[in-house]
This record gives C-alpha cells, sequence and structure tokens, in this order.
C-alpha cells in the first residue's frame, strides 16, 4: 500500500469516524502491520470485498449479525487485537444488526410478556380454580340430596297419598289405645283424644263429641264379632251418624283397606319387587321369578312399591290396569298409592 | 391429566439439552437456569438386592466422579448422546426440573423440548420422551440438535439459504446443513469432548507411563488443549499414578504435546465436516462456502479448532456466541416458534 493510500484512508475514517469504530480499529491494525487485504482475505479464508465491507463498518451487505461477529473475532485474532473490545465496538455500533436473527433469546425476551408466572395472572388463576371447586362443590352437594332423599323431590304428586293416610292410621291406634278401657276412661285421654280429634276436623268438638267417639269404639267392639262386609255397613252407618269425622279412620284395623280392591301383582319377567304397607311391614320382598302371580291382600292401604324391573310388570287393581309408567324410571319404579284411592 | 394442566400453569416452559456431559435446561423468558454434569451419584444398600437412592446430582456428583468408596457409584447416564441408562436419567431428570422450579409449592409440571443427537434411533428417542414424561413433563417434544443449535446461534434457518452448523458435544459430534427450516443433510460422529479426554489419558500412559483420571484429562484440555500449532506453548503440571513405580508422580505436559494427542478424535471431526460438503446440494454448498461453517457445542471452546477446521476446509468457520448454550436456547427459542406458529415449524416430534 502506498502512502498516499494510507493517508486518504485516515483522513476520511477521520471525518467519518470520530469515535473508533471496529472496522476502522481493524483497519489501521492490518495497515501498522503491514498487511494488505488479499492477505488477510487469504488468511480468514474470505472475500477481499467482505474484507473491505468489515473494514468499513458496511455491514449490510454482509451475511448476518452471527457471521458479521465470527468475522471480526477471527479478524481480530488474527491482528492479535482484543476480541473482546472489537465485538463490544460492533455491538455498540449496530444494535439492530445485534437483533438481528435470533441472537440470545434472554437477552430479547426477558420480561416483555406476560408469563404464567406473572403475579396477576398467577392470582387470576387460583381466583378461577377456586371459584371452580366451589361450583364442584356445590353441585356435588345437589347430586348428594337427590340421591339421599329422590322420591319426595322427584315425584312431589306421590307425597300426597303417602301423607294423607297417616291421620287415619293415628286415628286408628288412637281408637285402640281408648278401647280396651272404656269405661275406666277419665279426662285427660279424653281431652287428648278430643285434641286428637281437633287437629283433625278443625272443628271443636265438646264433651259430647267425646261420648260420641266413645260410642264409636263400642260399636266397634261389636263389629269386630260380626263379619267384615257389616262391619263396614255398621261403621260406615256409625260414621255417619256420630261424626262427620273421616268414617273409615275409627273402623277396624286393617280390615276394610284389604277387602276393597282386589290387587295383583304379575310379574312377566324376573324382578326384584319390594311392597311395604303403610305400618312398613314388608308384604311382597325379594326377587320374584318370572310367570308369578302374586295378590296384595295384607296390610293397611298406602303401599310402598319398589320394582326393580317395572316393565316385567304388571299391576291390576279390580281388574283395572295401574299405569306403571309414570312411575318408572330407568326401568325402576319407586312408588306409593292406595288401591281405594286410585 | 387435568392436574397436570392445572400444574403445567405453574410451570415454565423449558427446553433442556441433554448432553452426555453438561445438561442445561433453558426456561422460557428467563434464559439458562441450569448447566450442570450429567452426573448421578447412586448408594446402594448393603446385601444383594438392597435398594437403590440417589446421593447427588450433577456439580456435586461429578466431584464424586472416580472418588467414591464401593456402596457408592458415580454414572454418566447418557452415552454417546443417548440414554444408557434408562431410571437414573429420569432420576437426573426429575432433579433438574425440580430444581428449576425450585420456589414453587406445587409439583411442576412443564412442557419441556428435549434434543436429540440427529443420529439417535427411535428406541433411542423414544427412551428421552418417556424419560422426560417420567420426570413430570406434561408434554414433550423432541428435536434435532444441529436444528437447535443452528437458532441458538442465530442462524438465518428459515431462509432459502444454506447454512452449516458443526455442533461438537460431550459425546457426538454433529453436523448438518439447514436451510427453510430443516435439514438438509445431518451426520453424527461418535466422537466429542470425552473422546479428547480419552485421547489424553492415553496418550500420556502411553508416553509418560502414567495413569490420570478423566477428570484430570478434561483439566488439561480446558487449560490447555488447541487444536492448531499455536505460536505460544502453554505447559501444566499434573500428577497421576506411575505405572511403573505404583506411585503418583508429578510431570509437566505442554500443549503441542495435547496437541499431538488429540489429532486422532479431530481428525474424525475433520472428516465428517468433510463428508458433509461432499454431501451437500451444489447450491448450498455455494452458500455454505461464502459465509462460512458456525460452531457450537463445548467441543468448539477448545483453541483454535476453527482455524483447523478452516485450514482443513478452506472455508471461513465461526464460533457462534456462548457455544456452550447454543442448543438449550435454540431450544428455547424453537418453543416460542412451535407457539407463534404452530408445532409443523420444524421437524419437532
Amino acid at each position: 500500500m502506498s502512502v498516499l493510500t494510507n493517508n486518504s484512508e485516515s483522513e476520511s475514517e477521520a471525518a467519518v469516524d470520530p469515535i473508533e469504530s471496529p472496522g476502522a480499529r481493524l483497519r489501521k491494525a492490518r495497515q501498522s502491520q503491514g498487511l494488505d487485504q488479499a492477505k488477510v482475505a487469504a488468511q480468514l479464508h474470505l472475500s477481499e470485498t467482505m474484507i473491505e465491507s468489515l473494514e468499513w463498518d458496511d455491514f449490510d451487505v454482509l451475511p448476518g449479525a452471527v457471521f458479521v461477529q465470527g468475522y471480526l473475532r477471527n479478524y481480530a485474532r488474527l491482528l492479535q487485537l482484543p476480541e473482546g473490545e472489537i465485538l463490544a465496538a460492533f455491538q455498540a455500533l449496530s444494535p439492530a444488526q445485534q437483533s438481528h436473527g435470533f441472537p440470545n433469546g434472554k437477552v430479547a425476551t426477558v420480561g416483555k410478556e406476560v408469563r404464567s408466572s406473572h403475579g396477576a395472572v398467577r392470582m387470576m388463576t387460583w381466583l378461577i380454580v377456586l371459584s371452580l371447586l366451589v361450583l364442584l362443590g356445590i353441585w356435588w352437594q345437589g347430586q348428594l340430596d337427590l340421591r339421599l332423599g329422590g322420591d319426595p323431590i322427584g315425584t312431589p304428586a306421590e307425597v300426597a297419598p303417602v301423607i294423607e293416610p297417616l291421620p287415619e292410621m293415628q286415628n286408628d291406634t288412637g281408637v285402640l289405645t281408648l278401647s280396651p278401657p272404656p269405661a275406666q276412661e277419665d279426662e285427660a285421654p279424653v281431652e287428648s283424644q278430643a285434641v286428637v280429634a281437633d287437629s283433625l276436623e278443625g272443628e271443636t268438638p265438646s264433651e259430647a263429641e267425646v261420648a260420641e267417639v266413645e260410642d264409636v269404639v263400642v260399636a266397634d267392639q261389636e263389629a269386630a264379632q260380626e263379619s267384615m262386609a257389616i262391619q263396614l255397613e255398621e261403621s260406615e252407618a256409625d260414621a255417619v251418624a256420630s261424626v262427620d269425622e273421616p268414617p273409615p279412620a275409627p273402623v277396624e284395623t286393617p280390615a276394610p283397606a284389604p277387602a276393597a280392591p282386589r290387587v295383583v301383582f304379575e310379574f312377566s319377567e324376573r324382578c326384584w319387587a319390594e311392597v311395604r304397607d303403610a305400618n312398613g311391614k314388608a308384604r311382597i320382598f325379594g326377587e320374584i321369578a318370572a310367570g308369578t302371580t302374586r295378590l296384595l291382600d295384607k296390610g293397611p292401604a298406602p303401599y310402598t312399591v319398589v320394582l326393580g324391573n317395572a316393565s316385567g310388570v304388571s299391576i291390576t287393581v279390580d281388574g283395572v290396569a295401574y299405569d306403571l309408567k309414570r312411575h318408572a324410571r330407568a326401568n325402576v319404579a319407586r312408588f306409593s298409592f292406595d288401591p281405594s284411592n286410585l | 391429566m387435568l392436574f397436570r394442566r392445572i400444574r403445567g400453569m405453574f410451570s415454565n416452559d423449558l427446553s433442556i439439552d441433554l448432553g452426555t456431559a453438561n445438561t442445561l435446561i433453558y426456561a422460557r423468558g428467563q434464559g439458562i437456569v441450569l448447566n450442570e454434569p450429567s452426573v448421578v451419584a447412586i448408594r446402594q444398600d448393603r446385601g444383594p438386592g438392597g435398594a437403590k437412592s440417589v446421593v447427588a446430582v450433577g456439580e456435586d456428583a461429578k466431584k464424586m466422579l472416580g472418588r467414591t468408596p464401593s456402596n457408592i457409584t458415580a454414572i454418566r447416564p447418557m452415552k454417546e448422546g443417548v440414554i444408557a441408562d434408562f431410571t437414573v436419567t429420569e432420576k437426573m431428570l426429575q432433579y433438574f426440573i425440580h430444581k428449576v422450579h425450585e420456589t414453587r409449592i406445587i409439583r411442576p409440571s412443564p412442557r419441556v423440548l428435549v434434543c436429540v443427537p440427529c443420529g439417535s434411533t427411535q428406541v433411542e428417542r423414544r427412551a428421552i420422551k418417556e424419560s422426560a414424561a417420567g420426570a413430570g413433563a406434561r408434554e414433550v417434544y423432541l428435536i434435532e440438535e444441529p436444528m437447535s443449535a443452528a437458532i441458538g446461534a442465530g442462524l438465518p434457518v428459515d431462509e432459502a439459504r444454506g447454512s452449516m452448523v458443526l455442533d461438537i458435544g460431550g459425546g457426538t459430534s454433529e453436523v448438518a446443513v439447514i436451510s427453510l427450516n430443516g435439514i438438509v443433510y445431518a451426520n453424527s460422529v461418535r466422537v466429542g469432548g470425552d473422546r479428547f479426554d480419552e485421547a489424553i489419558v492415553s496418550y500420556v500412559r502411553r508416553n509418560y507411563g502414567t495413569l490420570i483420571g478423566d477428570a484430570t484429562s478434561e483439566r488439561i484440555k480446558i487449560e490447555i488443549g488447541s487444536a492448531y500449532p499455536g505460536n505460544d506453548v502453554k505447559e501444566i503440571e499434573v500428577k497421576g499414578r506411575n505405572l511403573a513405580e505404583g506411585i503418583p508422580r508429578s510431570f509437566t505436559l505442554n500443549s503441542n504435546e495435547i496437541l499431538e494427542a488429540l489429532q486422532e478424535p479431530l481428525a474424525g471431526i475433520v472428516g465428517a465436516v468433510r463428508t458433509a460438503l461432499e454431501q451437500t446440494p451444489p447450491e448450498l454448498g455455494a452458500d455454505v462456502a461464502e459465509r462460512g461453517i458456525v460452531l457450537t457445542g463445548g467441543g468448539a471452546l477448545l483453541k483454535d479448532i476453527d482455524r483447523l477446521l478452516q485450514e482443513e476446509t478452506g472455508l471461513p468457520v465461526i464460533v457462534a456466541e456462548d457455544p456452550l448454550t447454543c442448543v438449550a436456547r435454540g431450544g428455547g427459542r424453537a418453543l416460542e416458534l412451535i407457539d407463534e406458529r404452530g408445532g409443523d415449524v420444524f421437524s419437532v416430534e
């Protein structure tokens, strides 16, 4: 290289770059060591134009930041310049170039995006998770209730017949306890009886009514010795004659209920059946084989029925088919019914 | 499954460079969070069939290598880039993943991208996948190491231009030509840092009649090893057991001797690069010739290895910035790209 070109280069450099750029430093070092671009290019296995671009900081014509850094490092090492300084100068000169491509992800991405570890995101997640758990709990509770007390909630229509006959039964038992000592009756039981009657009728009976009740009891005792039909007639007549209170109540214990309608269970298929009477006593219980016919003629009236295979069973009340389908849920029928109130 | 997903919300996406020598973990948005040797120390309880328990993992376990009593074994569960001991690898990964999420109350269940050597078989890949899943990962992606290394080095992998990357790891060296987000050519040779260490051990035994350990030979390689004759000659004093006397002796090695010792493994790497250049389609070869070969991996830190390759191939060779972490960083970047553009951006499995 001639002195002239050297001068021109240094002048232009001074004009362009008051702060030393990596290219300028390399160029100076190369010149001071008396190397020319061709020799450097041969040693670095790069083309001369690339060396020139490096020396003039013209990085646009060079491949990418990664390659430029590599070339600069190699060049610096060749000239025994500190690599770190040259690279630092390059980075200071072209931060844009540096971020070109995919450089250190750690520099590029830290703290910019809202990550799942971010406080707010985490708080929201916890809230969502908690609310979901609470909802799940509520739903579960609901499921549990439904399973435990399934019937009353499920079929409110059936509740009425179950509850309705209860007063009759109470009345029945009440009458029975009263009946053994009809003569010794003192004020207290009578009063209590009156109260029961009160609550049942909603009227205000007095002594007279108590007497009537006693009459009924006496009549009952008599009736018990006679046939059932007569009993019925008598008791009904008594009831009509004596009070407005529901006539079958004071009537004989279980007798009238089964006598009235004839309830027949016909099992066309094998089926689990559980039929309990009003006292909770099992009348039909167990797995019944196909082709069996059972007559339900015992126990007080409202029966609680569970049929495991409702489609395989038909119920007839006095020869009239009873509709099981409305009770069947998934082929399991749970219901209670009173044959006389159908 | 649901719980894994919920736990996943509290875990970072991880890119794991499961290397033979070192395991690096890059957490999304945090950078390199773990860089530890892939070593596990295991204690075997007395008696036949005694219970095994992990004593130490990583740096602590590496210190134990070659210094353990009979009931403890310090092992490297990875050999030549693939799993040699499945259970221990799983334990190690579990430990590392947990370590990265140390402060969390909930057991982490991150999405994990693991880098595998391009020469690994389906069985080996499956083993890595299973072991990462066993270590608690919610989803496991696999990416080929050279691709990850190229992304980590900042090469324009998505351009229609050939980029050649040479990743010198602990167990394997991988050379690949990448264009349009795909690997055009890849080859893996089972030469890496470990082979350098072995070469030094056998050189010292042959020429000095002295036995040195792996740790010592690694120290020699790091301190005075070089791949190309330089102007300055460095020396190091080492101690080893003299085979003839059976007594530990101290002696001095210089960098030229180490250069000589490393000739064989280095020739293997140079050969792989030459083959790659031969096999590369001409257009891509031209791109590589114009811009050069990029070196990544721990092996790229060997002094003057770029000059050796430069002289041998006549092409410009550059060492990527922070070559040791390129693969892990590239994996992290790949995870981000998968999220941005969908799973089929790279040949991820």
